[in-house]
């Protein structure tokens, strides 16, 4: 990937959770890029600290509770993410935030609207409601006027979601950051909010972060792809070759979790991520979960170039080819 | 909807007003009459007349007394109904007179205590939660533990000591200007702003962990404009709710506190009734009393609703 094609960057991304003196890591060493006009999914099991990236990014967790370091670059500039004073120009500006519940994104005291307009000075508003209901009405909301005056809670997950996505697009951001933006909808209208993360990509050259433990919405979004497993990178490349031929037992876990319309019974996989805090040794953190796990496992694994261009934190699986006869 | 909504809330609440009225006053009157010693024997100790069978005879018949209970009952409640309390068997003014004069009062002194309470609350409450867990959080908690702990009849007396006899600061009693108001409200409010701020302080803590805080922030707006615009309105509703409650206890906690000064109002002149066994006035005190306990909770209902959309809908989700 040329650097000039590359809209933000995070390096050594890592955020831990203060617990007393004691600081437990939770994401881990996280370096990630988005191309311009592109897309890159996040994937992963819920706890890996997927959401925790998002909102590391946005400089969002509370420094009371969470330490952050790293650093992350949005067009070769760096972006203060451990400074919340100088974050508020970045934040709703250059980066957007559609948050995971809809129904909660919005202060249940203040309309459709006001959300809207909020921040704005009275000679905009017109202006703002014009925009908003042109993009509502792009949206496939067929009287968007009428949901000026509603409230969150007169309104279905899907409409909300709509109105979220029209919300923090208005303020025009270079990337969007979407944490699960499909959880809270049923299967057509998760169809038709793709569709719109789509048409703004496309048609408003938005560069969307893409967090999602749903197989279906990365593979359709996303063009490169990074997995993650207890707060680390475990695989990552292009979609191709990461969902195409997985190189990590877990990539592979979860891609036979996913259901599909054949008569094999769904295989999930055994157990589950390890919670914060648990440890892990210095070993791989999969190794408890994993059907290949050898001797080497035990030792540090690294993010290391399988294919040119395709990563993967595991020494001893070598793709489908072994699985077959392990 | 609003206005629909006010409407059948307001009538609701004024049916239920006239049932507890009735309740109240049978109450009143019962209770009233069940206070041992009566109202003839106090009536001429206080004019140090003889107790002579004849001359309390002959006051229970000026009074009404001499009647069976229901039919003084039905008397008092026609009067009622004509606007009528009565008359003082201590000062033979019109109840209602006495009772408003006093209540200008009391109601001056319980309205700069809920002011208190608002303002300071509101403060110490957003401060502790701002700073959640650091030196300045532990020391309102103190206070407010504190506050909440101490009666405030010692309380007052401790800040006549220090405020107007030590310092000299404000005077020790009396209401002449406005400065005699300072102390008695304060004294009152006391116990309520512990509980408010305290009430607020997690309040904020918790609307502060929600998903619409978070995403505000996400939009670009500070961490102050978040705070005011979004967490305190929110923040704000359990208070309403627990103030309508409250309201009463402000009221009938001003005895105490009028009686520590000697503040001319409600609280202290209802003690003298209840000491001189003045029907009249203890009757006009409770039925007051009560009439501006139901108003108030209809108030803080409807500021509740207009505060929170999501009551105005009526349950709806």
């Amino acid at each position: 990937m040329k650097k000039e094609d590359v809209i933000l960057q995070t390096e050594n991304l890592s955020v831990s959770m203060r617990a007393g003196k004691e600081r437990i890591p939770a994401v881990k060493d996280v370096t990630l890029s988005l191309k311009r006009k592109g897309c890159t999914g996040i994937i992963g099991e819920s706890g890996c600290g997927k959401s925790l990236t998002c909102q590391a990014v946005l400089g969002l967790l509370e420094p009371k509770k969470w330490t952050v370091t790293g650093k992350v670059f949005l067009e070769d500039e760096e972006v203060p993410i451990t400074d919340d004073r100088s974050m508020d120009r970045f934040r709703g500006k250059k980066l957007a935030f559609a948050a995971q519940n809809p129904m909660a994104a919005f202060d249940p005291r203040m309309t459709m609207g006001a959300h809207f307009l909020e921040g704005h000075s009275r000679r905009e508003w017109d202006a703002i409601r014009k925009d908003a209901g042109e993009r509502l009405a792009r949206m496939g909301i067929c009287e968007p006027e009428s949901l000026w005056n509603r409230y969150s809670f007169e309104l279905s997950g899907g409409q909300l979601q709509r109105v979220l996505i029209a919300l923090v697009l208005g303020l025009h951001p270079k990337v969007l950051l979407a944490d699960e933006p499909t959880t809270a909808l049923d299967q057509a209208t998760e169809e038709e909010l793709l569709r719109i993360l789509e048409d703004c990509q496309n048609q408003e050259g938005i560069s969307i972060l893409l967090v999602s433990h749903d197989l279906d919405v990365i593979s359709r979004m996303a063009d490169t792809v990074y997995v993650m497993y207890a707060g680390q990178i475990v695989e990552c490349g292009e979609k191709e070759a990461v969902l195409g031929n997985p190189l990590h037992p877990y990539t592979g876990g979860l891609m036979r979790s996913r259901p599909g319309f054949s008569k094999e019974r769904l295989k999930a996989m055994n157990g589950y991520p390890p919670r914060l805090g648990e440890s892990t040794g210095s070993g791989c953190a999969f190794a408890p979960r994993c059907p290949f796990a050898k001797e080497v496992c035990k030792g540090e694994q690294v993010l290391r170039e399988m294919t040119p261009g395709h990563f993967s934190r595991c020494s001893c699986f070598r793709g489908q080819g072994e699985e077959k006869h392990g | 909807m609003w206005n629909n909504f006010a409407l059948r809330q307001i009538g609701r609440q004024l049916t239920g007003l006239l049932v507890l009225l009735f309740f109240v006053s049978v109450a009143a009157f019962v209770l009233v009459r069940l206070l041992p010693g009566d109202a003839a024997t106090a009536y001429l100790n206080s004019i140090n007349a003889p107790l002579t069978e004849e001359a309390i005879e002959e006051v229970e018949k000026e009074l009404g007394l001499d009647a069976p209970l229901p039919v003084q009952y039905g008397k008092w409640m026609i009067q009622v109904f004509k606007g009528d309390l009565g008359f003082s068997y201590q000062t033979g003014r019109p109840v209602t007179e006495e009772l408003s004069e006093d209540l200008r009062y009391t109601g001056a002194l319980a309205l700069t205590a809920l002011g208190w309470v608002l303002v300071l609350s509101l403060i110490l409450g957003t401060f502790s939660a701002g700073h959640s867990g650091g030196a300045v959080d532990m020391m309102i908690r103190i206070f407010t533990f504190l506050g909440s702990a101490m009666p405030k009849f010692w309380l007052g007396f401790l800040a006549v000591s220090l405020f107007s006899l030590r310092w000299k600061l404000l005077p020790v009693q009396g209401a002449a200007t406005w400065k005699h108001l300072i102390l008695p409200s304060l004294t009152l409010a006391c116990s309520y702003i512990a509980t408010y701020t305290k009430l607020l302080r997690n309040s904020i803590l918790e609307v502060q962990s929600s998903p619409f805080v978070l995403h505000a922030r996400s939009r670009g707006f500070s961490k102050r404009f978040v705070l005011v615009r979004h967490v305190i309105p929110n923040a704000m509703t359990p208070v309403f709710t627990t103030l309508g409650l409250h309201l009463g206890g402000i009221l009938s906690g001003s005895v105490i506190v009028e009686n520590v000064f000697a503040w001319p109002g409600l609280g202290r002149m209802c003690v003298d009734a209840v000491a001189a066994r003045n029907y009249p006035m203890i009757q006009g005190y409770i039925l007051l009393l009560s009439v501006i306990f139901v108003t108030a909770n209809m108030l803080c209902d409807l500021a509740c609703a207009a505060f929170h959309p999501r009551l105005r809908a009526g349950g709806r989700t």
